[in-house]
């Protein structure tokens, strides 16, 4: 009945066009005028104890990373040089799309980061060597999702914090599954490329070849520091993060990649994203703490058995649920929102947590495709200058793909739980 | 491949919208305090982190009170970022309704969603002041800073956004700002 009230008090105020942290603060601090021996200091006290804690630190320092890239122009550096490698292959630009994209997706932990990176420069070249820029736009955007389901992801720092999961396993769950979205892809690509023998790039000459690899060579050893020292166990993902970005800041600086006022951009709009991303968190952490100290979770859960004990029935449940608030929420507020109430309940059906996150964080950046709020699209229209109904066909049935992708994920969780415990997390 | 390399720097920044808004923000110079505050803020997080690693791995002294720095300075950070994004009107909101709403029901709207989020903030700050008091005394572990100065810089921004989401809304009501903020880059 609260959770009816809260959630329906909450829908009412998002629909008046009042901020989901807002619309979530207001139902909560009507709980606490209301109930007995609870006071307002209570709000405040939740709402700055869930950013008290060094694993969260990790999010605005792996979004620091992201801006960074982008405002140094690391992305132009690794196409040009991915192009280098992929050669003279039948459709060489699309696999270079979806290869950036996965060298990308090593260093920053958000799919739109990823998106506005490489389709600001890939549209506009697919365009010119005769691709349907809005299939470029469309693939920009499906291989963009391998971004948060990739260590390191935001999404994954969210979700580990949320639950009290480690963060590294749920970083280390989502390699295979981000691997079968690669394959997913450059199998779409074969197919494609297979009938339009127009699609190859001009041939390199050799010293340029050797230049433009060099070029790219310190941009990947971030990586390696990052997912190597959180693998080797020398940093946290948190440490690996500031590590990182310390990295790209002297690199950046050094080749004069990056200019005082970039550095400006990159640190304003990492302030600005942390800002909407951190205050959604915070009132949702009061939030949750009124849910559990009124059992809710507990009660929904009671209600769900009793239709079902199936877990799988849930997962499908689930996932539905996920892909309809996608449609209308971007990932990292709908995580936040949604995480809390159903977690319990999945552990119910006695689902694993890490499972259970990459599942969510796959779906939910599904819904970054999904319209009618669909960021990434939107923004890759823009960038190309499109129509947006013709970015949205030529999308469609990469989308189906990644259903399909997303469906395995979540029928077979071997595919997220095995590497993890390979590793030993 | 020089041709992509050149096409790709001009292009690269196409289609992106800057970070600040275009038009006159309200309260510039309180929108560009918070922002540097943040921003300064943010960097103190950076650096506290990189340092703890030196200290771990260089120096072979690690620090004790690197961690609790770092996470006090991001509460400050990230709730002083949510007021200058309250300022921006960037909160993350359904727009949805706003295509077929007429401008005049969607600049009242505005004004009221603006309005009720000055209250809600309002509502923290002045009945969660008597609590705020009272955590002068205690102390944290590693830093022994009075946690007033935690819990203090989050009742601040909370009354940051009060302000800035009123005088939003007299902004938007006497039709001196639109009544939709400009797209803003943000990544998350």
């Amino acid at each position: 009945m609260l959770l009816l009230m809260m959630l329906g008090g909450m829908a009412v105020l998002l629909v008046l066009r009042i901020p989901v942290a807002f619309a979530m603060l207001l139902p909560s601090l009507g709980y606490i005028a209301m109930a007995p021996r609870i006071s307002m200091g209570v709000a405040l006290q939740r709402v700055t104890a869930l950013l008290d804690s060094f694993p969260l630190l990790a999010v605005p320092l792996f979004i620091f990373v992201g801006f960074l890239a982008n405002s140094a122009g690391l992305a132009d550096r690794l196409i040009a040089a991915l192009l280098v490698l992929t050669g003279r292959v039948r459709g060489s630009l699309a696999y270079v799309n979806v290869n950036a994209s996965l060298v990308f997706s090593w260093m920053s932990g958000s799919a739109l980061a990823d998106a506005a990176a490489l389709g600001g420069v890939l549209i506009p070249s697919m365009r010119r060597n005769g691709y349907d820029p809005a299939f470029a736009a469309g693939l920009t955007a499906a291989s963009s999702t391998m971004g948060p389901v990739m260590p390191p992801s935001i999404s994954a720092v969210l979700y580990a914090v949320l639950t009290g999961s480690s963060v590294a396993a749920t970083f280390f769950g989502g390699v295979v599954p981000a691997f079968l979205i690669f394959m997913a892809l450059t199998g779409y690509i074969y197919f494609y490329a297979r009938k339009r023998p127009e699609l190859t790039a001009d041939p390199v000459p050799r010293e340029e070849a050797v230049a433009t690899l060099l070029k790219a060579a310190p941009i990947c050893v971030a990586p390696i520091v990052l997912l190597g020292g959180i693998l080797g166990g020398i940093f946290t993902p948190t440490e690996a993060a500031a590590v990182t970005g310390m990295y790209l800041l002297v690199l950046s600086f050094a080749f004069r990649w990056l200019s005082l006022k970039g550095l400006y951009e990159a640190l304003a709009g990492t302030a600005m994203t942390t800002g909407r991303v951190m205050v959604i968190a915070s009132v949702g952490a009061l939030f949750s703490y009124i849910m559990a100290r009124e059992q809710i979770p507990q009660e929904v859960a009671d209600l769900l058995t009793s239709i079902t004990d199936n877990p799988y029935f849930f997962l499908l449940l689930l996932n539905i649920f996920l892909l309809l608030v996608g449609m209308v929420l971007e990932p990292a507020s709908a995580l936040l929102v949604t995480v809390p109430i159903f977690y319990p309940i999945a552990q119910r059906y006695g689902i694993d947590p890490i499972h259970l996150g990459v599942v969510v964080i796959f779906n939910l950046t599904l819904g970054l495709m999904t319209p009618p709020v669909c960021l990434v699209l939107h923004m890759l229209t823009m960038v190309g200058n499109l129509q947006f109904s013709r970015v949205l066909r030529a999308t469609l049935p990469m989308l189906g793909l990644l259903v399909l992708v997303l469906l395995i994920v979540t029928y077979v969780p071997a595919t997220v739980t095995t590497l993890p415990r390979l590793l030993g997390f | 491949m020089n041709d992509l390399r050149l096409h790709a720097k001009e292009e690269a920044t196409g289609g992106r919208t800057s970070v600040a808004p275009a038009y006159g923000q309200p309260l510039p110079w309180l929108d560009k305090l918070e922002e540097w505050a943040s921003i300064s803020l943010l960097l103190v997080v950076l650096v506290a982190v990189s340092v703890q690693v030196i200290a771990r791995y260089v120096l072979h002294a690690p620090l004790f009170w690197g961690g609790e720095l770092a996470r006090y300075t991001y509460v400050w950070m990230a709730f002083l970022a949510g007021a200058f994004v309250t300022g921006r009107r960037g909160h993350v909101r359904i727009d949805l309704l706003d295509a077929i709403l007429p401008p005049r029901a969607l600049k009242w709207l505005e004004c009221f969603a603006n309005f009720a989020v000055g209250c809600i903030c309002l509502a923290v700050v002045v009945f969660s002041f008597d609590w705020l008091l009272g955590t002068a005394r205690p102390k944290s572990p590693a830093l022994r800073m009075p946690m007033i100065f935690l819990y203090g810089g989050v009742w601040l921004s909370f009354a940051l956004m009060a302000l800035h989401s009123f005088v939003t809304f007299y902004l938007v009501a006497t039709d001196r700002v639109p009544a939709t903020p400009p797209d803003a880059e943000t990544y998350e």
